[in-house]
């Protein structure tokens, strides 16, 4: 036996090394621990490398977009200016909906919810080192205001959370991550669900009882209980419900979420006024 | 000293992977460190790549919302695989760093199966695999410029893989 150990031991170690780490992995595969010691100086010292690059690369761009592709702008312009005039309109009728709505609330004696929300806006500076995972760099750390959990949102909708902050930068998990839940609705049935993201790019809409309402097309909003997000923001459109088998409990639901995670440059992040 | 100078290396190598991974598709960047455990099987001693792995799992961790533990079992799997199958890559240089691109690339992929079953992710495996096999051919343009680029730590030419193309 010991001869045998003897003669083997590479693959003994080897071995022993993968039943050590696969347990631990397993139970720690989503694991976002705080920052500290040497991971919070490698990251603050790598996050300030990469914004430097990226500062640059964005004024590279931001040089080309607003000064040399500007073909067809003019025409574009006339179009979103139609389009600001029809939006303005509708957000006048949606804030005398809104001011009844929370007079109702008032009368009923009901907590009305929290209507504005201050926000940092941060640079995205780099990716997830692989590409299972989903989360990126930003800019902006603990001497902006930002706080660990605080939810990170674009002009699109939700994009995700932070998980892991310096003085200047912070790790933001991203909602399509496996390890990410959202609490949602559905904005035209009001089912309330969790959106779960699945490492690609798209979310599965989970606990959706077989016997709900959801179907193709609908959208996707933050329930604001997870106390990260405001009610009503948007996290994407459902792109398949799939017919549940008798005698299953749960709906197999997935939403395309409304952000183009690839495509970020800029993104906000929530500091005050959550729900 | 020269270990110093190997740790900063692979420190600057993740801080490019990130950078490649913001500015790329997902298929056009490829996993770098996952190229560099390659070269190391081949090229470093057996418990040198070890340590390496454990550092590069480490600092992967660091840039990566995925436990070091997670990175840990993948790359020592991938080490483990690579170690037994690299006697069969005898003097072929191009061909045999094509082939043991697309071997590790694969075997990366299978070995995140185990984890994301356990974890209830099988989704994860599903995007690993697709990710692995497209992101293949950037893998084997990333190992033919560290074949050629990082110098070899501690010895020797016992592997089937002799020179650098």
């Amino acid at each position: 036996m010991w001869d045998w150990l003897v003669k083997h031991h590479r693959h003994v170690i080897v071995v022993l090394i993968l039943i050590i780490t696969f347990q631990l992995a397993y139970s720690d595969i989503f694991s976002r621990g705080p920052l500290w010691g040497p991971s919070k100086f490698l990251f603050a010292a790598g996050s300030s490398v990469l914004s430097g690059i990226a500062g640059g690369v964005n004024g590279v761009r931001g040089l080309w977009n607003d000064y040399i592709a500007l073909v067809h702008v003019k025409r574009k312009n006339i179009a979103l200016k139609n389009q600001l005039a029809v939006l303005q309109m509708r957000v006048k009728v949606l804030e005398d909906v809104e001011i009844k709505y929370r007079n109702i609330l008032n009368v009923l004696s009901l907590p009305v919810p929290q209507k504005n929300f201050s926000y940092v806006t941060a640079m995205v500076s780099g990716r997830d080192m692989n590409s299972i995972f989903r989360s990126m760099i930003v800019d902006k750390g603990v001497i902006d205001g930002i706080k660990r959990g605080d939810g990170v949102i674009s002009t699109a909708g939700v994009v995700g959370r932070i998980i892991r902050l310096t003085q200047h930068a912070a790790d933001v998990l991203l909602l399509t991550d496996g390890g990410s839940y959202i609490d949602g609705i559905d904005e035209q049935t009001r089912v309330r669900g969790i959106a779960n993201g699945t490492g690609r790019d798209k979310l599965e809409f989970m606990y959706i009882l077989s016997g709900d309402r959801i179907g193709v097309g609908d959208t996707i909003i933050t329930g604001g209980k997870d106390g990260v997000f405001p009610e009503g923001l948007i996290l994407g459109t459902v792109t398949k419900v799939k017919p549940t088998p008798r005698g299953w409990l749960f709906k197999d639901v997935s939403i395309r979420p409304a952000v183009d995670i690839n495509k970020l440059n800029y993104v906000m992040i929530i500091t005050g006024g959550r729900p | 000293m020269k270990y110093a100078v190997w740790a900063v290396g692979v420190f600057i190598l993740a801080l490019l992977q990130v950078a490649l991974n913001n500015y790329l598709p997902a298929y056009l960047a490829p996993d770098l460190f996952l190229m560099l455990i390659m070269y190391m099987t081949l090229y470093y001693g057996y418990y040198t790549t070890l340590l390496g792995i454990v550092v590069l799992s480490y600092i992967s961790s660091v840039f990566s919302s995925g436990s070091v533990w997670f990175f840990m079992f993948s790359y020592v799997s991938v080490f483990y695989l690579l170690n037994f199958f690299k006697k069969y890559f005898d003097r072929k240089q191009i061909p045999a760093i094509v082939t043991l691109s697309l071997l590790t690339t694969l075997a990366y992929s299978l070995f995140v199966l185990p984890l994301s079953v356990f974890a209830g992710k099988t989704a994860l495996f599903g995007a690993a695999i697709r990710l692995g096999l497209i992101q293949a051919i950037a893998n084997i343009a990333a190992a033919c410029l560290i074949f050629k680029y990082v110098p070899r730590i501690d010895r020797r030419i016992e592997t089937g893989v002799h020179a650098a193309p």
